[in-house]
């Protein structure tokens, strides 16, 4: 049968829609999961075949406390996953389930839609864009072993892939070109896009055509080796770093467990806040979870949040291969509250799409569509949490704010509003009620978040969504998918996305996840082949590859570590 | 857009689950709930496929529920309990419902203590929204030796979607006879 039923009624496709040569998948024909004595079934979704790629039904049931999901490709036999690695917060975080406002400026042809072929986005997809990616170039200075969206010379078919500032410009109108929602907000990222000597003249490009955030995704290498960089690309017009920061040890972070201190330092000097990113690998790096919230709470003056990333599984691997190194959203939050001791409990997360009855709010009292974080709840989860100077510890919101009391008021407010009753009787109600929901007792000192939420519901603009961000640390959880685990569900509600030179908005668990139908033909066809990229540049690729010079000269300096690094990571791995 | 009228005939009844107690022992009730069974059949997956694509996907009904013993003049409240139960419309992609139903539009209730419910039948989905059943339990001190009347008010506040008005349905119970014993 055909995988989904077609909205036929939907808006007008966007005058800039596309075709695509993207073989359609097979239809949804295969057999349905069967279940076992010692499994609760929960609920059906669609997904694909690990190997072949066809749309397969797939059965989400509980066992043990954990969820999973099971698959069977009538060629290639059943796959089993782990799905979610907590029942209980499963059911929690589903109730704060959200569809959002879907796209009404659609880039391909919902008749030719199936799926995940043909991402682009059609009017099937439920989410505008959160956060667009820009690959801006596809070299990169380092060679990790996970990673795969670095050109690898030598290859068959490597191609180097730096669109060109117009295309960025055109890609940026596709995204600014979004109904209802218009997308605000950039990421700039790679390979490695400070390999690209012209990254100012992108981000003010960007800039230009009206996007507000700007995040620039990096390893932090080059800033920390020409720390003038920071300064730089923060005039240009980035908002903040978004770094690769995988631990606190050299053995759980080779990346840049030398470099990150000081390219942090340089962004400290330069006023550019720093989100830390870590690839979450069970057994490799999921004891140092708490650790890392430690550090940035050591670098609270510069570092927004943490944005812990469960690693996706790609490429081909054995089941016990899976088990070996697959964690899932609730794995990392009960470790954070395991290594913690309580500090930050599984308690006071919530799943990103909680944020919804704030945009519903607001939407009542504007009468417009706004900006929504409505993803899939598995995908991404987070809280905030602050520094209480006097006890230095990090206080969850949750401990003095009535987070879900705060969720549940403002969702009614809004339906009342919606039903007929005065909106601003109502947002006079909210203004008096608002601080009600803070314990002032156990706030901490100098802080005074029923002012902040009083600006981001009234105000509502990014300046005072900024100053929210300013007073806190954000902890979040982004749990991108792989073949394994793909569930269409999730993939539908992505908000997470890719602009292409074709003029595509492609949500990342279609680009990254079938590389074969997306990031690889892309880069294919908008990049050069590494060869004639040389010659043209007069370069060799290998010629800026990153050959550890600051873990080299600390190391000549005798102690193991350099003064900068032995600072920013003394108290937390025990370092002298 | 469904009639007011036909929400005036919602029903209730309390059933006592222990008529009869000693002094110092407990009584429960069950009081039952449910909107009228006409305004349960007019909503069909056409409507809630409406109300989606009208951004209409929260379904949020608030039920008070007050347990009262019956005196020679006044009705004295033993308990009262408020509590929402929600249905979230989402866009499924679950084979099994998609095949059945021929619908994409499906319910997700959150019951509650906040906690998602999956459904596998949509009567299953209404019975979930539309009904409540709700378990007291008075001391038997509180009611006094000898023959009590109880009985219980419900009400059940709904807010506007494309389907109907705003308002709140009430019923009431007829009340039960419950005998506390001298030990």
């Amino acid at each position: 049968m055909t995988a989904i039923q077609v909205d036929k009624e939907s808006v007008e496709p966007h005058e800039k829609q596309i075709w695509l040569l993207v073989p359609r998948s097979k239809e949804a024909d295969s057999e349905s999961p069967a279940g076992h004595q010692d499994e609760r079934p929960i609920k059906m979704t669609q997904s694909i075949c690990p190997e072949c790629n066809r749309i397969l039904k797939a059965q989400i049931f509980e066992r043990g406390g954990k969820v999973y999901m099971r698959k069977v490709c009538p060629v290639h036999g059943e796959t089993e996953e782990l799905y979610y690695g907590d029942y209980d917060m499963y059911l929690k975080f589903s109730a704060y389930w959200d569809d959002g406002k879907k796209q009404e400026a659609p880039n391909v042809k919902m008749d030719s839609c199936q799926c995940p072929s043909n991402c682009g986005l059609c009017t099937n997809h439920l989410s505008h864009t959160g956060l667009a990616n820009i690959i801006v170039t596809n070299r990169c200075d380092l060679t990790c072993w996970y990673c795969f969206f670095y050109v690898k010379k030598g290859l068959e078919g490597a191609y180097v892939y730096e669109p060109t500032i117009e295309q960025i410009r055109e890609m940026v109108r596709a995204l600014r070109a979004e109904r209802p929602v218009p997308g605000n907000s950039v990421q700039i990222t790679g390979g490695e896009p400070t390999l690209r000597d012209d990254l100012p003249e992108i981000i003010r490009a960007i800039k230009e055509e009206g996007v507000d955030h700007v995040q620039l995704n990096t390893n932090g290498i080059n800033i920390a080796l020409h720390p003038e960089l920071a300064k730089i690309y923060r005039e240009a017009g980035v908002s903040n770093l978004y770094m690769s920061f995988d631990g606190v040890t050299a053995r759980t972070n080779p990346k840049n467990h030398w470099e990150a201190p000081y390219a942090i330092e340089a962004c400290r000097k330069a006023g550019l806040g720093v989100v830390l990113v870590p690839t979450v690998i069970k057994g490799i790096n999921d004891h140092e979870v708490y650790e890392i919230i430690k550090f940035a709470k050591q670098n609270i003056d510069i570092v927004r949040a943490v944005n812990f990333q469960p690693v996706s599984l790609t490429g081909r691997m054995t089941k016990k291969e899976r088990e070996k190194y697959r964690i899932t959203i609730p794995d990392v939050i009960k470790r954070i509250e395991d290594f913690s001791q309580g500090e930050i409990a599984s308690d006071d997360w919530f799943p990103v799409p909680s944020c919804s009855p704030i945009t519903h709010f607001i939407e009542a009292i504007t009468n417009r569509k706004q900006y929504e974080l409505s993803i899939h709840f598995a995908c991404g989860a987070g809280t905030y949490v602050y520094l209480d100077r006097e006890k230095d510890r990090l206080v969850p919101i949750t401990r003095f704010v009535d987070i879900k009391g705060l969720i549940e008021y403002l969702d009614e407010v809004a339906d009342d509003i919606n039903s007929g009753t005065n909106k601003y009787v109502e947002m006079g109600k909210v203004a008096l009620k608002i601080g009600s929901f803070v314990d002032k007792s156990k706030e901490p000192a100098g802080l005074d978040l029923g002012r902040l939420l009083f600006e981001v519901l009234f105000k509502h603009d990014y300046s005072s969504i900024g100053k929210f961000q300013m007073n806190s640390l954000f902890l979040g959880m982004m749990h991108f998918q792989d073949k394994y685990n793909h569930d269409e569900e999730r993939l539908q509600r992505c908000d997470i996305h890719y602009l292409t030179p074709d003029l595509r908005i492609i949500p990342f668990c279609s680009f990254n996840v079938i590389p074969e139908w997306y990031r690889d033909r892309i880069q294919k066809k908008y990049g050069v082949p590494v060869e004639e990229w040389e010659r043209q540049h007069n370069e060799k690729l290998e010629d800026r590859l990153y050959r550890g010079q600051l873990r080299k000269q600390a190391i000549k300096e005798g102690s193991g570590a350099s003064c900068l690094v032995n600072e920013m990571l003394s108290g937390i791995t025990g370092q002298p | 857009m469904i009639s007011r009228n036909v929400l005036n005939r919602a029903t209730a009844r309390v059933v006592p689950l222990t008529p009869q107690a000693g002094i110092n022992g407990t009584v429960s009730f069950r009081v039952e709930f449910s909107f009228p069974q006409s305004f349960i059949d007019s909503i069909t997956l056409d409507t809630i496929r409406a109300a989606y694509k009208q951004y209409d996907r929260r379904i949020r009904v608030r039920y008070t529920v007050r347990l009262y013993k019956e005196g020679a003049i006044i009705k004295r409240t033993l308990r009262e309990i408020t509590f929402v139960k929600k249905w979230i419309l989402y866009w499924t992609r679950a084979p099994d419902i998609l095949e059945k139903y021929k619908a994409y539009i499906w319910p997700l209730g959150v019951d509650e203590e906040g906690r998602a419910v999956f459904f596998n039948s949509f009567d299953d989905a209404k019975k979930f929204i539309f009904t409540s059943s709700t378990m007291m339990t008075v001391t038997a001190p509180e009611l006094g030796v000898g023959e009590s009347r109880i009985g219980a008010t419900v009400k059940a506040r709904l807010w506007r979607h494309t389907f109907i008005e705003a308002g709140t349905l009430e019923a009431s119970t007829e009340p039960v006879s419950v005998q506390i014993l001298q030990e």
